[in-house]
């Protein structure tokens, strides 16, 4: 059913018309979809949790990543690598840390791993390299450790060594 | 330098940040390395926990308990412990959180073993110290053996070691490594031997025959009998659950002895009874041969179910109503016990004659199959013997089973075996499954009559000279894992090594140094046909055949050439990922990016590592399968250490 089209609804009202295969790439609309039958033409599918420039950019790289192959099925045996992003993906990644944040949540709701995948790889690359003070200013979190408690940790962080 | 207001913006920016769940976090942190999360663990509580609870941190450091002299450690996550240190027998009894326990303990230094022995017990009176002399820890490292003795490594490492490390100096002072037959459930141990060997003078052949001795040691690692306790304990369970299953299904079935529950329903009823005689068959095939052998125990649940067809045979209909309805008087013909003894006796006797050799039971799985079949149908309407009639219900069939199965067991035992009793009876204990070898070096072949450990699933051998002599030496029949690093090795032995290796899935020979070799022939090398994954370098290549292959998966080439290249792809039709890595620094990379572009290979995942990402600049051609990345510091990108561990 090439070129067949579905309407998702975003938690502020807009919907967008998306090529049902695109839109499979979600997990969670495949499931919607199976679930609901797809006989009805004008099914509208709201996603409430989704608002409509993030869900504009999922379509975006949803569309462009239409014809990758599945991603390799042995994950837990590569390793884990933050630098193969494909230059395309970091151009599109190249938006503010609050729409990062968006997406990731969005693409975790969706269950959508290529572009979970990507973004918290990204987040990653942030964390990287960066002192405990640096990564609490850059994602904004509070030290909630007592001097003692830190202390223990920095000790603990001593005695433990890289296999 | 940012104005206030873009200060502001910046702040007000980061403080509507959406929060993200714990998970996420996670997600995130698991691609981060170990120097890395040590930062973080320090960021915040939500994330010194999560770095602690959902990313291997715990599992990837060794923490160094020679450090830690009065210290909690918050975590009882602790895995790996590493020690240069005998002074670890200390007095507090604070690592206990930690799986650790250390009594305080003076050095015995008497010569005499006994006597030490006798000091040691004397020490340990106490129930609690008794328990907890040894390290609690599944993993242990050592730095250094130096400081020890035999008899201290084998207090302190006990049952629950299965993962240890060690490196070894090949030192007259240093203990013997005879304490690695005392663990009992050691899976992987890696060794790595600590010499400098340049030239053979005396010296350093004396360091090699110890080596060539402690190989010898490894190879009476062998695998453990069950003890009898246990071994009856199992065999007694196997008995009970088969009069449980067939007590249960009598019960929902016919409703005798006790009726619970009896579904009305026909076709349940029919489904139910059939499964009843395949587990009662199942649970009788495994009496005798052990739960292992998976294949058995699916032919045997067939044996014990395939009887009832003859139900629909003698009617000509597939119809159930039919089948239970319209049975002539007499009862069908593979019911017939005596008919079915004949022919189990005559494929008994051609089995006995024509493989006797191998260790075929089929004839035998097939009798406990329909024997147990009539003896539950027996309950109700006894034994066929046409012609010669028909014997009066039996009510107790299960004794009937359970003593002529110990019958048999005993028989099977004793008679007809040519392996010590013990092999059959008592399951085997699979022991050592991986073992990493470091700084090997081998001058000589070892006797031919000693086979390594058997049931070895992974051998990583790196920095090894003359590889091929252990090779020789490997039980190759259950082995997954091969990995052979800058190493070298003889190329005929190599090919009909990995030739032999049927159930291999991961082969790395990346950095593998070829000799040559004396008895130089043109013998290619195989790529054995379970293999997932593989890594081969430009020398392996060049001798390397490669035949339509299904199984691989991934596959790591080394300098490879654009030519050679497309007639691998070509051939392996089944690769899902393939990882080209270059060490030279002028490489036609456009070219076969080109190539591979226009070959249309979208299906496949493809790797670029190149030293340094200056050489190429056209990154924005590339399709999105394609990816360039440089090199680190292996010219590896699966990541094997998990494959083994």
């Amino acid at each position: 059913m090439a070129g067949h089209k579905i309407k998702l609804q975003s938690s502020d009202g807009d919907t967008f018309d998306v090529e049902v295969e695109i839109a499979k790439q979600s997990a969670t609309i495949k499931t919607m979809l199976e679930d609901l039958g797809m006989d009805e033409e004008e099914d509208v599918i709201p996603l409430p949790n989704v608002n409509s420039a993030i869900l504009k950019k999922v379509i975006q790289w949803a569309t462009h990543h239409k014809d990758d192959p599945p991603p390799p099925e042995d994950d837990e045996n590569r390793e884990k690598n933050t630098n193969d992003i494909s230059s395309w993906d970091q151009d599109f990644l190249k938006v503010d840390q609050g729409t990062l944040f968006e997406l990731i949540l969005a693409a975790n709701y969706l269950d959508i791993k290529g572009l979970l995948d990507v973004t918290c790889k990204t987040v990653a690359n942030m964390i990287k390299g960066k002192t405990p003070e640096e990564i609490r200013r850059t994602f904004n979190i509070k030290n909630d450790f007592t001097p003692q408690e830190e202390e223990q940790i920095k000790k603990e962080n001593e005695w433990c060594e890289e296999k | 330098m940012a104005t206030t207001r873009e200060r502001y913006l910046q702040w007000k920016n980061r403080l509507l940040l959406p929060q993200l769940p714990i998970e996420i976090w996670s997600h995130v942190f698991s691609y981060l390395e170990i120097s890395d999360l040590l930062s973080l663990r320090l960021v915040s509580r939500l994330f010194y926990s999560c770095a602690n609870r959902h990313t291997p941190f715990w599992l990837s450091v060794i923490f160094d308990i020679d450090q830690c002299p009065n210290y909690l450690i918050q975590t009882n996550l602790l895995n790996n412990v590493r020690s240069s240190n005998v002074n670890l027998f200390t007095k507090s009894n604070l690592y206990s959180h930690c799986n650790i326990y250390l009594k305080s303990q003076p050095l015995i230094s008497s010569r005499n073993k006994r006597r030490k022995r006798r000091l040691l017990l004397s020490q340990q009176n106490d129930d609690e110290s008794k328990r907890q002399l040894h390290l609690r820890c599944s993993s242990v490292h050592f730095e250094s053996l130096r400081s020890f003795d035999q008899l201290q490594l084998e207090c302190l490492l006990t049952k629950r070691v299965r993962h240890l490390e060690l490196s070894y100096e090949c030192l007259p002072t240093e203990p013997s490594l005879n304490f690695l037959l005392k663990i009992e459930r050691l899976r992987y141990l890696k060794l790595i031997f600590m010499h400098n060997i340049n030239e053979l003078d005396s010296f350093s052949t004396m360091i090699i025959n110890t080596m060539h001795d402690i190989i010898i040691l490894l190879f009476k690692l062998k695998s453990k009998m069950f003890p009898l306790q246990r071994a009856l304990l199992i065999n007694g369970f196997t008995l009970f659950g088969l009069c449980f299953v067939s007590f249960l299904g009598d019960c929902l079935c016919f409703g005798r002895p006790f009726s619970i529950y009896s579904p009305s329903n026909t076709y349940v009823r029919a489904l139910t009874d059939n499964l009843t005689h395949g587990l009662v068959s199942v649970f009788a095939t495994s009496f005798l041969f052990g739960w292992t052998r998976r294949s058995l125990l699916i032919i045997a649940l067939i044996a014990g179910s395939f009887v009832d067809i003859d139900h629909f045979i003698e009617v000509r209909s597939l119809s159930l109503y039919r089948a239970l309805h319209d049975q002539p008087r007499d009862r069908p013909f593979l019911h017939n016990s005596l008919l079915l003894l004949i022919i189990t006796f005559i494929v008994y006797t051609i089995e006995l004659f024509l493989w006797r050799s191998q260790n075929t039971f089929y004839s035998i799985v097939f009798f406990l199959g329909w024997s147990t079949h009539h003896l539950r149908d027996a309950q109700r309407r006894g034994l066929t013997l046409s012609p010669l009639g028909q014997t009066s219900p039996i009510d107790h069939y299960l004794p009937i089973i359970c003593i002529s199965l110990i019958a048999m067991k005993l028989v099977h035992l004793f008679v007809f075996n040519t392996q010590p009793a013990s092999y059959i009876l008592f399951k085997i204990l699979i022991k050592l499954k991986s073992l990493i070898l470091h700084n090997l070096n081998v001058i000589q072949a070892f006797p031919d009559n000693v086979y390594f450990i058997e049931h070895l699933r992974s051998i990583w051998l790196e920095d090894c000279i003359n590889v091929h002599f252990l090779l020789g030496a490997i039980d190759t029949r259950s082995i997954k894992n091969v990995i052979v690093r800058r190493s070298t090795c003889d190329r005929t032995i190599l090919t009909t090594f990995i030739g032999r290796l049927d159930t291999l899935h991961y082969l790395d020979l990346s950095s593998l140094q070829i000799n040559r070799s004396t008895n130089y022939n043109n013998e290619q090398l195989n790529l054995p046909s379970k293999l997932k994954a593989c890594s081969l370098n430009s020398t392996l290549l060049q001798f390397c055949s490669f035949m339509p292959h299904i199984s691989l998966r991934s596959l790591e080439l080394i300098d490879i050439n654009i030519d050679l290249l497309s007639i691998i792809l070509k051939t392996l039709q089944s690769l899902k990922t393939l990882c080209l890595f270059f060490t030279t620094k002028n490489v036609s990379l456009s070219s076969m990016v080109n190539h591979l572009h226009q070959s249309q290979y979208s299906q496949l995942w493809i790797h670029f590592h190149i030293l340094s990402l200056e050489d190429y600049d056209e990154k924005q051609t590339l399709p999105s399968n394609i990816l360039i990345m440089p090199i680190k510091n292996f010219l590896t990108c699966f990541c094997y250490r998990n494959r083994i561990k």
